[in-house]
């Protein structure tokens, strides 16, 4: 966790390096007048060896300083943590759909292989992963909110202000991101279900006289269990990195469209911001599963790391 | 070896985008850059079959000319991607110890980005274009070619013909090239097939985005940014440039399952689609 942590923090502040020709420019902005450049190269510290330089962002990141939007002048950190929870929201959202769908899919397909459900399943996940997000959310608008009417097209209301018209405005965008993360779910269940039930223990159960329904939901599910924790990581990146794009399709004021924004309009520290509270929260969800993988599972044990 | 039907259809497809690119001049009835304010958003009919979109440019024509920008700026993601992914891939395999703890905590932490986070991020920096924007996207699937370059060479590091060209006093480098990279190439062939999907879903993300393709450029993204903008008007405009996304990811992922059955008949006999993907299958050695 700390080490992957370390790393994320120096990858974010290379980002800043990469870009061409001299930082103090770019953070100066374009039109900038040469003693502002060289002013704004003292005021960063950018006029100091690059070690040093890192370890005084290190500092004040630790700090919760993430330093000024160069857009609108507010301290990043701020202006993420009044955003985060609406991209939040539609992040578990998202994942609930995909689990919910996913799940019973790759369930269906594994007690079904190389049967006709097994193939409308594979299908299914095939289309999942191959469909462009932003494509099926503006699909989704076209259908539900111009054509019925059901459902707004844009925007977002804090849950703590109207739950029910924050609910319906991240129904579309949830649904966008859920796709791809229901076909992952799907693909992986039915894979590793698969090997379980061929298993010499499930051969045994049958003799017993279990039925098909419990050897699944008595024996596989808890087989594949610590399978299914390690997905909810993989599928919280996924869905949390999507946001960037459906966001900004359902003009959605949360990191993702900011940090689109901020890209577009060369605002470097929200970028190096949003790209830091992003990494960490996927390492930080890494961890959590590891614990609770560890806990629930005795043969992984071994895996909880440094 | 019998060629699944959705392979073949795979394959068909994805020669008429090749085809396309390079016979686009003769077969598009219009240029893609064309402008005619007086004939914007006109529905399709006999001289626009599929339209046009707001600045009067014929839809079909900019869908013809985007299938070598989608096609190229793939495989040039793909490309970068190998490039950087791979060699420290085998070298992390072959050599172990430390190089390959270092190695492999890299690859860790630049998996622990949402991926097109960091695509997105790094565009920022580099600056919007579509070259830049590919090349960020392959340093972001670097890894996953790295990860899986160093899981094979494990597995072949140890046999004999190994061994004995290491007697015969052969470089690291030299055994990497000519003993190791030929024997670990069809796996790794078959990912990046796989990556070409991905790499054309983030071209299109991008250049929706507008960190992409930069105007006047066909690109099918940038094609489903303006038809988002002009939704409520002409809702026609999406659905093209949408469908041509969708079957091109569509054909590459089944090229990349035929490639795989077709290299490694014995890996899963029932799979279709579901065979275990090593880029996004949870691996065994993340639990060590």
């Amino acid at each position: 966790m700390l080490p992957a942590a370390l790393l994320a923090t120096l990858l974010v502040f290379a980002l800043l390096h990469l870009v061409p020709g001299d930082p103090a420019v770019t953070l100066a902005g374009e039109n900038a007048s040469a003693a502002r450049i060289s002013e704004i190269r003292h005021l960063t510290g950018l006029d100091r060896p690059l070690a040093v330089q890192y370890l005084v962002w290190l500092n004040g990141v630790l700090h919760g300083d993430l330093s000024r939007s160069l857009l609108s002048g507010m301290p990043v950190a701020q202006a993420i943590a009044e955003k985060l929870p609406l991209s939040l929201f539609i992040v578990v959202l998202a994942m609930a759909f995909a689990l919910v769908l996913g799940v019973p899919l790759g369930i269906l397909a594994a007690t079904h292989t190389g049967s006709i459900i097994d193939g409308v399943v594979s299908g299914l996940a095939a289309l999942g992963v191959a469909l462009p997000n932003f494509w099926l959310a503006m699909i989704l608008v076209a259908l539900f909110a111009i054509d019925l009417h059901w459902l707004p097209a844009t925007g977002a209301v804090p849950l703590r202000d109207n739950p029910i018209q924050a609910l319906r405005h991240a129904i579309l965008p949830a649904m966008a991101l859920a796709a791809g993360g229901m076909a992952e779910v799907a693909r992986q269940v039915r894979g590793a279900l698969t090997v379980v039930l061929r298993a010499p223990f499930v051969r045994n159960l049958h003799a017993k006289g279990l039925s098909g329904a419990a050897i699944v939901w008595r024996h596989g599910i808890r087989n594949i269990a610590a399978l299914l924790l390690t997905l909810l990581a993989l599928l919280f990146n996924r869905t949390l990195g999507a946001t960037v794009v459906i966001e900004t399709v359902f003009a959605i004021p949360g990191i993702g469209s900011t940090m689109v924004e901020a890209a577009v309009g060369k605002d470097f520290p929200m970028v190096q911001g949003v790209v830091l509270v992003m990494a960490l929260l996927v390492i930080m969800s890494n961890l959590l599963v590891d614990l609770v993988i560890g806990w629930i599972d005795p043969r992984g044990r071994r895996s909880v790391g440094p | 070896m019998r060629l699944h039907p959705m392979s073949a259809l795979a394959i068909l497809w994805l020669t008429v985008l090749v085809l396309l690119g390079f016979l686009a001049p003769w077969l598009a009835p219009a240029s893609p850059t064309a402008q005619n304010p007086a004939e914007a958003l006109l529905p399709p009919d006999a001289r626009h079959w599929l339209g046009t979109d707001d600045l009067g440019r014929d839809v079909l024509s900019r869908l013809i000319y985007g299938s070598p920008v989608a096609l190229a700026a793939s495989f040039l993601a793909v490309a970068v991607a190998a490039l950087i992914g791979v060699p420290p891939g085998l070298l992390a395999g072959f050599a172990g110890g430390w190089i390959d703890m270092l190695i492999g905590r890299l690859v860790d932490a630049v998996l622990s980005f949402p991926a097109i986070i960091l695509a997105v991020g790094i565009t920022g920096a580099l600056g919007a274009g579509l070259i830049d924007g590919m090349i960020a996207v392959g340093v972001v699937f670097a890894p996953v070619l790295a990860r899986l370059a160093r899981a094979e060479t494990r597995l072949v590091r140890a046999e004999p013909y190994v061994e004995a060209a290491r007697g015969f006093g052969a470089s690291t480098f030299y055994l990497l090239r000519r003993h190791i990279l030929p024997n670990v190439a069809e796996p790794l062939i078959v990912q990046m097939t796989l990556l070409l999907a991905q790499a054309l879903l983030a071209e299109a993300s991008l250049s929706f985005l507008g960190l992409g393709a930069q105007p006047p450029a066909p690109s099918w993204g940038a094609m489903l940014a303006r038809a988002y903008t002009y939704m409520e008007i002409a809702p026609e405009q999406m659905y093209a440039p949408g469908l041509a996304i969708v079957f091109t990811s569509l054909a590459f992922n089944r090229l990349g399952e035929a490639l795989r059955a077709a290299l490694d008949p014995h890996k899963d006999p029932s799979g279709h689609f579901f065979d275990t993907d090593p880029a996004t299958t949870i691996s065994p050695d993340r639990r060590a």
